[in-house]
């Protein structure tokens, strides 16, 4: 049988948020299989590795820093806090591979996945689920080297560490270490079986184009005029002011992002979207998240209210899918994209109250994250503004 | 229902739904099949091959093989196609003790099981 419990505390003082965590997991869980930790930027990350190894120094676990802190028990827990989602599933096989991303960051992911694999003693095994933590930058690397190895078949999950103001001072944890520049895989063999959904809270505004130029992570010309102001007229100006200097725009854009079709399932489009950053010296966008040259892009909208059902429904969405259907459901975890957090804002405690309610009050654990990895129209993939959601089968 | 929003996420209920079913019904649908087959046998027919023939529209594969334990604990191949993978044996390490216990596995790779590690790569190969 597999149980989860969701522990999240909040306060200044490191040792004594984790350590008051750690007792509580140690009184509530018979065997601790495996854990997922994340924590406000604040916090010093070498101090909850150092307690989680003296308490727990069998169990793999990952995670890192979450925007603003964590969601748990139907609540948010501000920017102080520090939260675990523990996994006690003896039959189970589960493990932890690391690897700083460095010049080659697909080639960094085959590396840790193997090292998951072998941590789990399941080396060369496809797993059930891939979950992973990582900086944010090169996460469409990441996912393509875990694809060399798995193939699609295999849902990758999982989020891009944040921090509370976008200044580089997130970091992931696992068992070997706190890092700035890693990535971390984990990788599951449930005996409950797990669910898991990927969405997206917009629709399509109208407007539309074709990626002409772009260089990285920057789109340089849509439909052969400069980028940026080419969505300052589908957005009706919302960035004039950044349009003649540059500057950061993520604040304006979060509620029209630029989309991706993945394909469509029965008639229903997936969108995969993009997070536009800021405004760059040659009129070009900066965006969260990569567009290949010649690819369709569709400027979407969105609205507070449907960012705070989205999560319930992506929550839904894993429960539906346990393959023991959703009355055997043990716990939850939600990755919830901190652009639409800082978006939907005062109403954030609607969010933590209806993802809790989705997972029928069982245990959950919320990160907020500076980018969503997931599986879209059958492929994995990496985009922004997105929610991820995995339900635990309790194997009942 | 009174947004796209609603309607949207009703009709993606509803094909969960009719997906769900629709797995359940190639499950049972397959499973029939199976059973035909076998009822179908002559005396002189090999059981496991009609099973192989049904596994390969579920699970498309180049080797099959039906493992036994022996008498000293390590699995053999009793039945197989192709026919030369026959009398192949497999000592029970990690990986066959999970696949025993009745875990579903796929491997993408060989290189560590220790399974593997003495088949001869002419007959199955490690990647």
């Amino acid at each position: 049988m597999v149980s989860i419990h969701s522990f999240a505390y909040s306060g200044d003082d490191t040792n004594e948020v984790v350590n008051r965590l750690l007792a509580e997991t140690l009184s509530a869980c018979e065997s601790p299989t495996f854990g997922f930790i994340f924590y406000g930027c604040d916090h010093d990350g070498h101090a909850i590795r150092s307690a989680f190894e003296d308490a727990l120094p069998h169990m793999p676990y990952l995670g890192g820093t979450s925007c603003s802190g964590v969601m748990a028990g139907g609540k948010l827990w501000g920017e102080g806090s520090i939260g675990s989602l523990i996994v006690d599933d003896p039959a189970g096989n589960f493990g932890v591979g690391c690897a700083v991303l460095g010049d080659s960051p697909s080639f960094a992911a085959e590396k840790a996945l193997n090292q998951a694999l072998a941590n789990a003693g399941c080396p060369g095994e496809v797993p059930e689920l891939i979950w992973i933590y990582q900086a944010p930058g090169h996460e469409e690397d990441v996912v393509a080297g875990l694809k060399r190895l798995v193939g699609e078949a295999c849902p990758i999950i999982g989020g891009s560490s944040a921090d509370n103001t976008v200044e580089g001072n997130w970091a992931q944890i696992c068992p070997m270490g706190v890092f700035t520049d890693a990535v971390i895989v984990g990788v599951m063999f449930t005996s409950g079986g797990v669910g898991f959904s990927f969405q997206g809270g917009y629709e399509p505004a109208g407007p539309r184009g074709i990626v002409a130029k772009r260089n990285g992570r920057e789109i340089l010309e849509i439909d052969d005029a400069p980028a940026a102001a080419t969505y300052n007229g589908w957005i009706r100006g919302a960035i004039d002011k950044q349009l003649e200097h540059g500057g950061v725009i993520l604040a304006e854009t979060t509620m029209f992002p630029l989309a991706v079709d993945m394909g469509d399932q029965e008639g229903i489009p997936h969108y995969r979207l993009v997070h536009p950053e800021s405004i760059t010296a040659d009129g070009g966008l900066s965006t969260f998240a990569n567009i290949d040259a010649a690819t369709e892009i569709f400027c979407m909208r969105g609205d507070r209210d449907r960012l705070i059902e989205r999560a319930g429904r992506a929550a839904t969405e894993a429960t539906t899918k346990l393959p023991g259907g959703p009355d055997s459901l043990a716990g939850g975890l939600l990755v919830y994209c901190a652009g639409c957090m800082m978006a939907v804002g005062d109403q954030m405690p609607e969010v933590a109250e209806t993802v809790a309610r989705s997972f029928s009050d069982m245990p959950f654990l919320g990160c907020f994250t500076f980018g969503e990895q997931g599986t879209l129209a059958r492929q994995n993939v990496h985009g922004n503004l997105m929610i991820s959601a995995i339900a635990f089968g309790n194997g009942l | 229902m009174n947004s796209y929003e609603e309607l949207q996420e009703a009709f993606l209920s509803l094909t969960r739904e009719n997906d769900r079913l629709r797995a359940n019904a190639d499950r049972a649908n397959f499973l029939l099949r199976s059973l035909d087959a076998l009822l179908a046998l002559d005396l002189d027919d090999d059981p496991f091959m009609s099973v192989f023939d049904s596994l390969r529209e579920v699970l498309p594969h180049d080797q099959a093989m039906v493992l036994t334990e022996g008498d000293t604990g390590d699995l053999y191949s009793i039945v197989a196609r192709p026919a030369n993978l026959v009398g192949l044996n497999f000592p029970v390490g990690p990986f066959m003790s999970k696949v025993m216990d009745g875990r579903v596995s796929a491997t993408f790779c060989h290189d560590d099981l220790q399974e593997w590690a003495e088949v001869p790569e002419t007959k199955i190969s490690r990647r």
